[in-house]
């Protein structure tokens, strides 16, 4: 790939195979630049970028669990319960 | 640690069912948290609660410290929570492999998607499940790598250590994972 990293070129499956090195910016720079240029000049490759990036946004913006009240209780109980019969029976 | 944790702890270990409560209540949603991203749905997470909290009071008295408790637990949910995922079927690998290529295929006159933001797809119920069903669809090994790193935040060198993997076997999973989701969302983007 040296040969064609010095013409500044890639191809396009080459190009998404880097997306999560380029987009976490784990990649050599000049790795990096290059497929920044080919994300300019590739409508295909860029409509793939942005959903590729949307698409981590979205799942990293999820709301979290929240533990109800009812079940902390149900679960504290569960504990009690099984600690207590173990120390019956150790 | 802190002082807070290590007389809690010391309380734990001397049979205190009031203080293992209170260490109970300080992780619990840690806990709660990852088993919903690994497994998505509410029951199961609270079996693994109830799992994880069970098997963390038994090895409490061999509990001594080098780790920090947050990640001792943490190791603890983790692997239960991947036991049961095992179990589970998602989608079979030349099907991870289809979503994943079909990058390469779609046609343009296909894309009849409305223009989506990210933050559109989480206020539209219909969306929302579609983004968790996808993510229950991927296979455990790319799952977890993926919730580890891209949800519970943890770095490449984390999520390797915790799933006992190399760091190179993490980023191929995570951008198959990735890229399988993408897939899935297709139909939400307005280009795809
Ligand atoms: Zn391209």
């Amino acid at each position: 790939m040296g040969a064609m990293l010095r013409l500044r070129m890639i191809s396009c499956g080459d190009t998404v195979a880097m997306l999560s090195g380029y987009v976490d910016e784990d990649l050599d720079p000049k790795v990096y630049d290059v497929i920044k240029k080919h994300l300019e000049g590739c409508d295909n490759c860029r409509a793939v970028f942005d959903s590729f990036t949307k698409t981590i946004t979205i799942y990293r913006q999820l709301p979290e669990g929240e533990v109800l009240e009812e079940v902390h209780i149900r679960l504290t109980e569960y504990l009690k319960k099984e600690i207590t019969s173990e120390e019956g029976n150790p | 640690m802190d002082k807070s944790v290590i007389e809690l702890l010391a309380l734990c270990k001397q049979g205190d069912f009031d203080a293992f409560e209170r260490l109970v209540r300080r992780y619990e949603k840690m806990v709660y948290k990852l088993a919903m991203r690994l497994l998505g749905r509410p029951s199961e997470a609270e079996e693994i609660l109830q799992e994880t909290f069970l098997q963390v009071h038994k090895a409490l008295p061999r509990f001594e410290g080098s780790v920090g408790l947050s990640s001792w637990i943490y190791t603890i949910a983790l692997n239960q929570s991947r036991m049961r995922l095992r179990k589970q079927k998602g989608v079979v690998m030349e099907e991870l492999d289809e979503t994943i290529l079909s990058y390469k295929t779609r046609a343009p006159e296909a894309q009849t998607a409305v223009v989506l933001d990210p933050a559109d797809v989480l206020v539209d119920k219909e969306m929302r499940e579609q983004v968790e069903s996808a993510l229950q669809e991927l296979p455990e090994p790319y799952r977890v790598v993926f919730v580890l790193r891209d949800m519970e935040g943890h770095s490449t060198e984390e999520t390797a250590q915790l799933l006992d993997l190399t760091v190179a076997a993490v980023k191929s999973r995570l951008h198959r994972a990735r890229m399988f989701l993408r897939g899935r969302l297709c139909e939400y983007f307005e280009k795809c």
